[in-house]
């Protein structure tokens, strides 16, 4: 995908992303400082990390 | 200056001295970065989903994703901040779920699904931003997800 063609895609998505902008700043505005510092995501046993191994074959194959 | 970009070695050796420096243990990652790196570097060519966010050169959080089912659904599998002195502190998760929702609209998904949330805490945190939980018969999510709007 070129820039320009990347570009156009993310131009024709701009109000949709524009809602969602203003629903994340909504939604910073509503977490504490506590809330944020728990972020963290991921695989929580070496099961869910063959999951993700999985996914990231999965998505090698279908490209 | 904040820079949102690929990432590199460096971040994930630094990532990894994170877990060393929560005093929460429910906040300790239980995977190795440096493992996760080379796991998503395994297939040449991949479409990946990999930001590295920093300000005025310090590493702020990293975020590991790849589109999966038919490219239907972009799944971000790993993310993590730095606990302490955070120069984005309270901002990290608008920019990691805008620059997500960016990229799956670009590769065309329809879904979004944040993996494995270390905690019930966070499954509110993620809520607030419109995703919703999917739990398994235990009742713990194991994912939550949002559907993509498109104009």
């Amino acid at each position: 995908m070129t820039k320009d063609e990347a570009k156009k895609i993310l131009e024709k998505n701009l109000e949709a992303m524009r809602k969602q902008k203003k629903l994340n700043k909504q939604a910073e505005s509503k977490i504490s400082e506590g809330d944020e510092s728990s972020l963290i995501s991921g695989p929580k046993n070496e099961l869910d990390y063959q999951r993700m191994k999985r996914d990231i074959k999965e998505s090698n194959d279908e490209k | 200056m904040r820079s949102c970009r690929e990432i590199q070695y460096h971040d994930v050796v630094e990532a990894d001295r994170w877990s060393g420096r929560w005093k929460n243990s429910e906040k300790i990652s239980t995977w190795g970065w440096e493992r996760m790196y080379h796991d998503y570097r395994s297939h040449s060519g991949i479409k990946r989903f990999d930001v590295a966010l920093s300000m005025r050169g310090m590493l702020s959080a990293i975020c590991y994703g790849v589109p999966t089912r038919g490219k239907l659904t972009l799944k971000l599998h790993a993310i993590s901040r730095r606990p302490d002195n955070n120069p984005l502190q309270g901002k990290v998760l608008t920019i990691i779920l805008f620059s997500a929702d960016a990229y799956a609209r670009l590769s065309g998904c329809e879904e979004l699904w944040i993996c494995n949330p270390m905690n019930e805490n966070l499954v509110d945190v993620y809520q607030k931003f419109g995703y919703v939980s999917n739990r398994n018969e235990m009742g713990s999510t194991t994912h939550l997800s949002m559907r993509l709007n498109y104009d």
